[in-house]
C-alpha cells in the first residue's frame, strides 16, 4: 500500500498471519452465535429435536418458524409498534437533546450551569423503579406509547457528548451568521448541525438502538398486550421453556400452551436483530469522527 | 436507555426456588425492610393460636364437594385424582348465564407468547358469549411479574381481577398491608353458608381457601391445590428398558446405577442436576424441624449433610452433565430429551408436558418419575407445598352487583375437569380450537394453541385431577405415583401457617446456599460444611430460629 509512511517497515509475512489469525478468531467468534441462532431458525422440528437445543450442522431447511411467527398477527403488530417507538424516540430524543446541548454548548445561555448540573445530576443518581412508575402514572402516561419514550428521551451521556463536540465548534462561526443578521435557531440549523453530521448520526443511532432494545419500561408501563413492542413479545416467546420448572406453583399445564419450539424462538431473536444489523454499517462510518473527537476534545 | 434492574429476570434455578424449596427473595431482597421486626404474626398471617385456625376454618367457604364427575383413580391423602378415559359426556354444571353483561379487565401473567387481543380472538369471544359478560386481558409477563406488581401495588392501580401467583405475593413487601387497601374483602361474600350461591368456588379445598385470607379477612380465591410435590425425579425409561437397566432403590444403588450408565464418549451422562431431590430422598426437612422442643434447621441435620455428601459423589464421578455442571441447570430439559441426561429433576408438571412435547416425534420416548425411595431404601421425605399455587383479587371499592357478578364469573371458571364449562375455557371451541381424539380427549388446533393460552383457567381455581386421558399409560403411572408420593410428606412444624418471612433471613439464604454449592461441586473440601452452617448460624441463622420458633409459640404448636 502506498500510504504506509516511509518509515514503516513493510509488514512482514509472519506479522500479517498473526493479525490476520486473530481477526479471524474475533470474527468467528461474534460470527459464530449469529449463525447458530439463524441456522436453528431455519431448521425444521426434527433437526431442533435431535441437536437436543440449538443446531449447529445444518440438517434440513424450513421456513415454518417465520410462517407460524407472522400468522397470529401479534408479532407483526408488535414489529410496527417497536419500529413506531423507535422513529419517534429517535427524533424526540434528537430534537431535545440538540436543542439542550447547543443551548448548553453556548457561554452565556440563560441558567446553562444549573441546568447542566441538573443533568449530569442523573448520572449519579437514577430513579428508582418505582418512583419513575408513579412518575409516569400521575403524568396519566400509563398505557399510553409516550411513556416508552417520555421518561428516557434525554440521555445525559449523549448530552455531553454532543455539548462537547459543539463547544469545538469555534464561537467565530456562529458570530459571523450572527453579522449575517442569522438568529440562533437558524444558526444551528444551518451552520452548527450540519458541521456536525458525524456526531448527531452516531447519537441517533444510540438512541434508536436503545429504543429498539428497551422493553423493561414496556412492561411497567403498558398493560394494553396490543401495544406491547417486539423486544417484549419476544421475551415471552424465548423464556417461555422456564415455566415448566414452575411445576406446581401455577400448572401452566391443564391451561396447555406448548412452549414454542425453539426454531420460533431463534426466529424471533433474528426478527428482533435484523434492523440493528442493517443499520449499523451505514453509520459506522461516521464512529471514530464522531463520538471520539467530540469526547477528547472537550 | 433504562435498563432492567438486576434481577428483573428470574432463572430456571431461581424458579425452583420460588417453587418453595429455597426461596429466595432476591429481587426484592432491599425492598422488605418494612416486615423486618419479628415479633407477633407477621402481616397477613391471619391468626394466633390453634383457636385462631378455627376461626380461619370458620371463615372460609362451608366446602360442598362437586359430585358431578369422579376420577377413575382417586386421589387419596390428598393426591389429585386420576382420568384414564375422558369424561364423556360433558357434564353441564351450570345452565345459567352467570355475566349480567359486565365488562371486567383482568391481569393474569402469562409464560408464554401472547395471544391476539379481544377483538380478534375467538377463544375469548366464545368464552365471553358462554359466560355473558366480557373478561378483557392484560397479559403480564411471567418472568417480570414481581416488578410489575410492586409498581401495580406501589401505585394503587390494580384492575377489576387480578390474578397474583403466590410465590409473589410472598415477594411483595406491602402486599399485607396493600391486600386490604386494593382488593375487597370477601369474607360477606362467601363466609359459611353464603358460598353456596357459589357452589364451585365451594368445591374449592378448606385448606386452600384458608390461605386467602389476609389480615383476617378472606380476601383471595385460592388457585390450584393439590399438586404439592415441588419436583421429582424422572427418569428416561424407554432407555433404561432398552438397556436393562433397573430404577435404583437407594442411595447406593442411585450412586453405582449413575456409574454403569454414565458415558460421556456416547454424550450420556446419568443426571441432571438433582439436588433438590437428593435432600428429599436422604429425609432432610424442608426448612425446619422440630427435635426436642428445639428448632433444626434442614442445614444443621446429619440429613442433610449426608445429602450434601451424595451430591458431590455425583460431581467427583463427574456424573452431571458438563453443561449442567457449568451453566448452573440451563437448557437441561432439552439435554433430558435428547437423552444427553437420564435422570433429572423437575416439576411434576414437566413430566406430561416433555411426554406431549416429544411423543408426536418420537413415539418410543418414555419417561417416568423414579419410584419412591429413601437413601436408605426406606421412605422418602417429600417436600409439601402447602400454599395454593395463586390467589385471584377483585377490586375493592366496585358496587356489590358488580363484586357478585365477577364471583360469579369466577365460579363459573371454577367448574372442574370434566365439565362442558371447564372445557370451554381451557380448550376453546370444538372443531375450531380443538378436535377430539378417539379416546375422546381434547387436542389443541393451530389456532388454539395460539389464540388459547392459559387466561381464564387463571381466573379460579378448581381442584385439580391427572387428565391426559390421551396418554392413559402417563395417568395410570403418574396417579397411582402420588398415591404413593402422598403417603411421604417429610414433618413440617409450620404448616398451614402463612409466614412472611423477614428480609434478612431471606437474604441470608442466597450466600449460603452458594457456599454449599461450593462444597458439592469440590470448590471446598466437605469439611468446611459444618464451617458454612456455622457462618449461618452466626450471620442470622440464630436469630431466623428465634424468630420461627416464635411463630410456632403463637400458633400454639410449642
Amino acid at each position: 500500500m502506498s500510504t504506509r509512511p516511509a518509515w514503516e517497515e513493510a509488514p512482514s509475512l509472519p506479522g500479517r498471519l498473526a493479525k490476520g489469525l486473530t481477526l479471524s478468531f474475533i470474527a468467528f467468534v461474534v460470527l459464530f452465535p449469529i449463525y447458530i441462532v439463524v441456522l436453528t431458525s431455519l431448521s425444521p422440528a426434527h433437526a431442533v429435536n435431535e441437536a437436543g437445543g440449538l443446531v449447529v450442522v445444518p440438517n434440513g431447511f424450513s421456513f415454518a418458524a417465520y410462517q407460524e411467527l407472522f400468522s397470529g398477527g401479534v408479532v407483526s403488530r408488535s414489529v410496527l409498534v417497536s419500529l413506531g417507538i423507535t422513529a419517534v424516540g429517535t427524533a424526540v430524543s434528537l430534537l431535545c437533546t440538540v436543542l439542550a446541548a447547543y443551548g448548553l454548548s453556548r457561554p452565556g445561555s440563560l441558567f446553562q450551569r444549573p441546568l447542566l448540573f441538573m443533568i449530569l445530576l442523573t448520572f449519579l443518581f437514577t430513579p428508582g423503579m418505582i418512583p419513575s412508575y408513579l412518575m409516569v402514572k400521575s403524568l396519566g402516561l400509563i398505557d399510553s406509547y409516550w411513556s416508552l419514550i417520555l421518561p428516557g428521551a434525554i440521555n445525559a451521556f449523549n448530552l455531553v457528548v454532543m455539548r462537547a463536540f459543539f463547544m469545538n465548534i469555534p464561537e467565530d462561526v456562529p458570530d459571523s451568521a450572527r453579522i449575517d443578521g442569522a438568529s440562533e435557531f437558524r444558526i444551528l440549523t444551518r451552520i452548527i448541525l450540519p458541521m456536525s453530521k458525524g456526531v448527531t448520526a452516531v447519537i441517533g443511532l444510540f438512541y434508536a438502538v436503545g429504543y429498539w432494545n428497551a422493553f423493561f419500561n414496556a412492561i411497567l408501563y403498558i398493560n394494553d398486550n396490543t401495544k406491547w413492542p417486539l423486544q417484549l413479545v419476544m421475551r415471552q416467546y424465548v423464556q417461555q421453556g422456564q415455566s415448566l420448572t414452575l411445576g406446581s406453583a401455577v400448572d401452566t399445564s391443564v391451561g396447555g400452551a406448548l412452549p414454542p419450539n425453539l426454531a420460533i424462538q431463534m426466529a424471533i431473536v433474528v426478527l428482533a436483530l435484523l434492523p440493528v444489523l442493517f443499520v449499523y454499517p451505514f453509520v459506522q462510518k461516521h464512529f471514530t469522527k464522531g463520538v471520539i473527537i467530540g469526547a477528547v476534545k472537550g | 436507555m433504562k435498563t432492567p434492574p438486576e434481577g428483573a429476570t428470574t432463572s430456571r434455578r431461581g424458579f425452583l426456588g420460588l417453587v418453595g424449596l429455597s426461596a429466595v427473595a432476591a429481587a426484592s431482597g432491599g425492598l422488605l425492610s418494612a416486615c423486618s421486626t419479628p415479633s407477633g404474626p407477621r402481616p397477613g398471617s391471619g391468626g394466633a393460636t390453634a383457636a385462631a385456625l378455627d376461626k380461619l376454618t370458620a371463615q372460609v367457604p362451608t366446602h360442598i364437594p362437586y359430585a358431578g364427575v369422579t376420577p377413575d383413580i382417586p386421589g387419596q391423602n390428598g393426591a389429585p385424582g386420576g382420568f384414564t378415559t375422558y369424561p364423556s359426556p360433558l357434564v353441564d354444571a351450570i345452565t345459567a348465564k352467570p355475566g349480567k353483561g359486565g365488562h371486567y379487565k383482568a391481569m393474569t401473567p402469562l409464560w408464554g407468547p401472547l395471544p391476539p387481543p379481544l377483538g380478534e380472538n375467538a377463544y375469548f369471544d366464545a368464552v365471553n358469549a358462554d359466560l355473558g359478560a366480557t373478561i378483557e386481558f392484560n397479559i403480564l409477563d411471567g418472568m417480570t411479574i414481581i416488578e410489575k406488581m410492586n409498581a401495580i401495588i406501589a401505585g394503587g392501580d390494580v384492575v377489576d381481577i387480578t390474578m397474583i401467583p403466590s410465590w409473589t405475593v410472598n415477594q411483595i413487601p406491602q402486599f399485607g398491608e396493600a391486600v386490604g387497601r386494593l382488593f375487597e374483602d370477601l369474607t360477606p361474600y362467601l363466609q359459611g353458608d353464603a358460598a353456596k350461591k357459589y357452589p364451585l368456588l365451594a368445591n374449592i379445598a378448606t385448606d386452600a381457601w384458608k390461605w386467602g385470607i389476609f389480615n383476617d379477612k378472606l380476601t383471595g380465591i385460592p388457585g390450584s391445590y393439590t399438586f404439592p410435590m415441588g419436583v421429582v425425579l424422572l427418569y428416561r425409561k424407554d432407555l433404561f428398558d432398552e438397556n436393562g437397566w433397573t430404577a435404583p432403590k437407594s442411595a447406593d444403588e442411585m450412586l453405582a446405577l449413575g456409574k454403569e450408565v454414565n458415558d460421556p464418549k456416547k454424550k450420556r451422562w446419568a443426571f441432571g442436576d438433582i439436588k433438590l431431590m437428593a435432600y428429599q430422598i436422604f429425609r432432610a426437612p424442608k426448612e425446619w424441624t422440630l427435635s426436642g422442643g428445639k428448632l433444626v434447621h434442614r442445614y444443621e441435620t446429619p440429613e442433610f449433610e449426608a445429602a450434601v455428601e451424595f451430591m458431590r459423589k455425583l460431581y467427583e464421578g463427574k456424573l452431571i452433565h458438563p453443561d449442567i455442571v457449568s451453566s448452573k441447570g440451563a437448557n437441561g430439559k432439552e439435554l433430558f430429551k435428547a437423552g444427553q441426561v437420564l435422570i433429572t429433576q423437575d416439576g411434576f408438571g414437566g413430566w406430561k408436558e416433555m411426554l406431549e412435547q416429544m411423543l408426536p416425534t418420537k413415539p418410543d420416548f418414555w419417561i417416568e418419575a423414579l419410584p419412591h425411595f429413601g437413601h436408605d431404601g426406606g421412605a422418602p421425605g417429600y417436600h409439601k407445598n402447602e400454599e395454593p399455587g395463586q390467589y385471584t383479587f377483585i377490586k375493592k371499592g366496585l358496587a356489590k352487583e358488580k363484586v357478585e357478578e365477577i364471583l360469579s364469573l369466577l365460579n363459573h371458571l371454577a367448574a372442574p375437569f370434566g365439565t362442558q364449562e371447564h372445557m370451554l375455557s381451557v380448550y376453546g371451541v370444538e372443531g375450531k380450537h380443538y378436535t377430539k381424539t378417539e379416546a375422546g380427549a381434547p387436542k389443541r388446533t393451530e389456532l388454539g394453541l395460539k389464540e388459547a393460552p392459559p387466561t381464564y383457567f387463571f381466573l379460579s381455581g378448581r381442584p385439580d385431577a391427572i387428565t391426559e386421558s390421551e396418554l392413559p399409560r402417563y395417568v395410570e403411572t403418574a396417579a397411582t405415583w402420588y398415591n404413593e408420593a402422598a403417603k411421604h410428606w417429610a414433618p413440617n412444624p409450620h404448616e398451614g401457617i402463612r409466614i412472611q418471612r423477614p428480609a434478612e433471613y431471606a437474604a441470608l439464604e442466597q450466600p449460603t446456599e452458594d457456599k454449599i454449592q461450593d462444597v458439592v461441586r469440590g470448590r471446598r473440601p466437605l469439611s468446611e460444611l459444618s464451617k458454612v452452617v456455622d457462618e449461618w448460624r452466626k450471620d442470622g441463622g440464630d436469630k431466623s430460629r428465634e424468630f420461627y420458633m416464635k411463630v410456632l409459640q403463637d400458633n400454639g404448636r410449642a
